[in-house]
């Protein structure tokens, strides 16, 4: 088994950290627990210099670092955590076209077989729009012949939708998407294998509509700087290489284990609601109200968790037989923050983050795999959070207009008042 | 459905007539009713109907709706190509069409290296004197004391020599051969009129005397000859069109049946208020006004930017209110969700702009904002001077080092060069990135050795398609406003409304082209279907620049002023005193 990150960027795109550069990337993934990581934003010309000079094909269509660029990263690796990292050839892309007089807005994921295809596929989009200004290229084409480009160049490629219930730029968005993968692809809808959940949905949101059971679920960060690398990711159970993972994603789901999970009611569109009123609603209950608030009559913002209800056939709940495995986590950071009662991006979390990676390991071995017992040698503060919310015993406050969610572990008596807080390891 | 004017100009078949159409007025789809008109009603073959445009597209367009109309044995093309074939079936079959560029390359030749930088007055002149048009030639040459008749003589004696030896015949030597062909050969010209019974010109206020002279003699007989046209939409004068050439159609032919279309099916009414009213400056123009009839409330917008950046960045803000955010959640988030109207494609979008220079720098701009656009002009890959200067420099390499012994693959070897060459030169960030681009070619090359692969490369170079012929994508539309003659946008912008721009600094002196000035902004106005925004700015490179006429003459009651809101306005300051701190350390 191994985590995989299909979709991050570089220091390329735009709103990103200059942090994101290749040995950066395979530091953090050490880090993190990250075992095949996307080599983003592919079609930059410099980026794809870089890819081209510094990774070495290791495995089939899999890359890994070349030995002397290991070196240059900013970050200090404990023992605990150094492993091999290798790479995938993928890439992020937005579209925006009017199809069916309604202009879309869609982001699409893409995986290449090797670097030769991925210089055809440069080749090929420049000479149809602009890939020299934005690691995530911004292109007028339609996602369908922009899915026949990409097949006429190698039948290899493979398109995956993007973070696909997102409001703004996703294939079954509320703004600008479309309510079905073939009102989209048309024809070629069959070249589609896997939807993106992003850190919008979750599995059990994407089960609701039975039409897409026969799409493998995917999951991935889309980070923006290298802290984020990893918060979702999808479990692969076959050998890693760039055939075996298409495999996987084309043919045998079963070879996917599952997805490693934000709980998507922490962001800012779950719920519908109005801010301005604290006004925080279920669907059906902005239904009932007509989509106006009850107290001013203002219009309600409708939310992820809405649109999804739209597209449903079953209840929440109903578990297709496709199903594969779902591990919610929360950020160890997170944890730290709440545990510690400071601000996220508080000097001290990052001092225990790195403590605790040091003694017990990567990120990932610790919320998803570390036996509870072991951590509670270390912590029982942590060793009790990790195992609420590995149990989902959690309390969520929903995210709503713009919003976000709240996700916490403990109440606030069960936590140790802060001035009498020791945390030592 | 045809409105009254329509049925009236469809119904007159017989005898000149001259279809006065406004912008917008349903120029095109009154002319192919017409046809069917005389093929279904009037039972006239329609191979003996012959529809001439002037560019290709236009007679591609004009093919399209006759195919669509079932009529596809009507004769459409343009006014060159007709030429053309009348030419090599009378006269020579097998002779070459030469470039503009293949032209300028004889030329060069032709003249003394003195007179090289006067290189296009000269191919002007060339055209100018043989339209034989005595005034047009004095005028000509008036306006270009650099040159004299006897100097364009000598040198069109020349050309003619080398055109003959080489069995070639320029663009505007079509016509005129032509013509002179059919002086020659009266057999000739009355087997030509004997091919057309109905003949139609698209576009007439475009024509130019050889034209002219070519419709004269080809309908003499019959004189079916239907005209289509606005003259307050000349602007190819210095191609020989005049202003006049409408209102002297009816000296050319008696009897003329003159019929106006004047409701408007294209623009907004704000739109049409600003340009009636400006095209009224105009004087001696056939006068014509035009009714709207769209429906749609939307005014015009005027911005006011204190200089050609603050310009960039209203042109920005106007794209973003109409496509919203092009790939950030977080700009989405209070973006998209408030836009007033719907999301519109990229290729909604038109910027027009007078010169090249002009769109080239607000091209570049909005390309490094991600937006994809395009210029009217290609921008040529293959034909950047630092692609094609290092590319020489690698062909060279590999003549004079020992390329055999080298194990490297091909596009490392490449890449190792571009570093260097990128280091050694003081190339601009773009200039980089696009020679970064040859990589990716480079790789796709990567199993054969690397001489070989060079060579690939190279071949690559020369025979690589253009850009624009690639279909399938979507961009912001930049161009001139020359060239946007015909299309329609639902969004137009037409930024740079500074006196010597627009009007432009050789013409705002001279009465005659300071009306085709004028009639160039009415164009370009007239090309927006939903929403016109027109800018100006009141310094460019720090140099005060006074605001165009055209703007007074629009009459400022028919514009909003575009304004920014305020965060924009202050991030825009904030980035600004940023650049000026940086300046000063």
């Amino acid at each position: 088994m191994f985590i995989a990150d299909l979709h991050i960027h570089s220091k390329y795109s735009r709103a990103c950290s200059k942090k994101l550069d290749l040995p950066n990337i395979n530091a953090w993934c050490q880090l993190k627990g990250i075992d095949l990581v996307a080599s983003s934003d592919f079609t930059y010309p410099a980026w794809f210099k870089e890819l081209n000079s510094k990774l070495e094909e290791t495995e089939k269509g899999i890359y890994s670092l070349k030995k002397e660029f290991i070196n240059d990263h900013e970050v200090y690796i404990p023992e605990s955590c150094k492993r091999p990292v290798r790479f995938i050839l993928s890439t992020e892309i937005s579209l925006i076209y009017k199809k069916n007089d309604k202009v879309r807005k869609v982001h699409h994921v893409i995986l290449a077989p090797n670097l030769e295809t991925v210089a055809k596929i440069n080749i090929e989009l420049d000479k149809r729009g602009n890939i020299r200004s934005d690691g995530r290229p911004i292109l007028g084409i339609e996602s369908k012949e922009f899915l026949k480009i990409l097949l006429s160049i190698s039948p290899d490629i493979q398109l995956i939708p993007a973070h696909v219930w997102t409001p703004h730029f996703a294939i079954f968005g509320s703004m600008s998407g479309f309510d079905s993968v073939e009102e989209c692809f048309d024809e070629l809808s069959g070249h589609i294998c896997a939807l993106e959940t992003g850190l919008s949905s979750d599995p059990p949101m994407n089960w609701r509509l039975s039409k897409n059971d026969k799409y493998a679920l995917v999951s991935s960060s889309d980070a923006h700087s290298p802290q984020k690398l990893g918060r979702e990711a999808t479990v692969f159970d076959c050998e890693m290489t760039y055939p075996a993972i298409l495999n996987a994603l084309r043919n045998d789901h079963k070879k996917i284990a599952g997805t490693i999970e934000f709980y998507p009611e922490e962001g800012k569109y779950h719920a519908d609601g109005l801010r301005s009123e604290n006004l925080c609603l279920e669907p059906e209950e902005t239904k009932k109200y007509n989509f106006v608030s009850p107290n001013t009559g203002k219009k309600i913002v409708v939310g992820v968790l809405h649109r999804v209800s739209d597209l449903a056939d079953r209840k929440y709940g109903d578990k297709p037989a496709t199903a594969r495995g779902v591990w919610y986590i929360i950020p160890l950071t997170e944890v730290i923050s709440e545990l510690l009662q400071v601000g996220k991006s508080s000097k001290k979390i990052d001092e225990m983050y790195i403590k605790l990676l040091e003694k017990i390991g990567p990120e990932f071995y610790i919320l998803k795999d570390a036996p509870v017992d072991e951590i509670k040698k270390i912590n029982g503060m942590l060793g009790e959070a990790i195992d609420r919310m590995r149990n989902g015993k959690t309390k969520i406050q929903a995210g709503y207009d713009g919003e976000y969610g709240i996700i916490k572990l403990f109440n606030k008596d069960e936590l140790t008042p802060k001035e009498q807080l020791t945390f030592d390891l | 459905m045809l409105n009254s004017s329509q049925q009236q100009a469809v119904k007159f078949t017989e005898g000149p007539v001259r279809i006065i159409a406004g912008a917008g007025t349903g120029k095109t789809f009154t002319l192919v009713s017409r046809i069917a008109f005389l093929v279904n009603e009037k039972k006239i073959n329609p191979e003996k109907i012959l529809a001439l445009t002037f560019t290709n597209k236009a007679a591609h367009e004009l093919n399209e709706r006759l195919i669509a109309q079932n009529l596809p044995a009507v004769h459409a093309m343009t006014f060159h190509s007709m030429a053309a074939n009348f030419l090599r079936r009378f006269w020579n079959p097998d002779f070459k069409i030469v470039t503009d560029e293949e032209k300028k390359n004889i030329l060069s030749e032709i003249i003394g290296y003195e007179e090289i930088d006067n290189i296009k007055t000269i191919t002007e002149g060339l055209d100018v004197i043989r339209y034989k048009e005595p005034l047009m030639t004095e005028n000509f040459l008036r306006n270009h004391p650099s040159v004299t008749e006897q100097r364009l003589r000598e040198i069109l004696k020349a050309f003619a020599k080398v055109m003959n030896e080489k069995n070639a015949v320029d663009f505007t030597g079509l016509l005129s051969t032509l013509n002179q062909l059919w002086s020659d050969r009266p057999d000739y010209l009355s087997e030509c009129r004997n091919l057309f019974s109905y003949v139609f010109v698209d576009e007439y206020q475009d024509v130019n005397p050889p034209q002219i002279k070519i419709m004269q003699n080809l309908v003499y007989e019959h004189q079916n000859i239907c005209v289509v046209g606005d003259p307050d939409q000349t602007i190819y004068s210095w191609r020989g069109a005049r202003a006049e050439t409408m209102t002297k159609f009816e000296r050319l032919y008696s009897n003329t049946t003159s019929v106006s279309l004047t409701k408007n099916y294209r623009n907004p009414p704000a739109v049409l208020r600003c340009s009636e009213k400006l095209i009224s400056h105009n004087i001696g123009r056939l006068k014509k006004t035009l009714q709207p009839s769209v429906e749609n409330a939307r005014p015009v917008t005027l911005w006011e930017c204190e200089n050609e950046w603050r310009e960039i960045d209203s042109i920005l803000h106007i794209l973003e209110n109409s496509i919203g955010s092009l790939s950030a959640m977080h700009i989405a988030d209070h973006l998209d969700v408030h836009m007033e109207n719907e999301f519109r494609k990229f290729s909604d979008i038109a910027i027009l702009v007078r010169t090249q220079a002009h769109g080239r720098f607000i091209c570049q701009e909005l390309i490094k904002k991600g937006y994809p656009c395009q210029m009217s002009a290609p921008d040529n890959f293959w034909e950047k001077k630092e692609i094609t200067d290092f590319l020489e420099a690698a062909d060279n390499l590999v003549k004079w080092t020992d390329i055999d012994k080298i194990n490297d693959k091909f596009s490392k070897w490449i890449d190792d060069k571009i570093n260097k060459f990128i280091q050694a030169n003081n190339f601009t960030k773009s200039q980089s990135e696009r020679l970064n681009l040859l990589i990716p070619y480079s790789v796709a090359l990567d199993h054969l050795p690397i001489k070989e692969a060079l060579t690939r490369l190279l071949d690559e170079s020369r025979t690589d398609q253009e850009a624009d012929n690639v279909m399938g994508s979507e961009k912001i539309n930049i161009m001139t406003l020359h060239a946007a003659k015909g299309l329609e946008f639902p969004v137009v912008i037409i930024p740079g409304l500074e006196e010597g721009n627009l009007p432009y600094k050789k013409s705002k002196d001279d009465a005659y082209w300071l009306e085709e000035e004028r009639r160039l902004f009415y164009v370009g106005m007239t090309r927006a279907t939903d929403e016109l925004h027109i800018l100006h700015s009141k310094q460019i490179n720090s140099i005060p620049r006074e605001t165009s006429r055209f703007i007074k003459e629009c009459g400022l009651e028919n514009f909003v002023l575009g304004s920014m809101p305020e965060v924009k306005i202050r991030q825009i300051h904030h980035r600004e005193m940023k650049k000026a701190q940086m300046k000063l350390f």
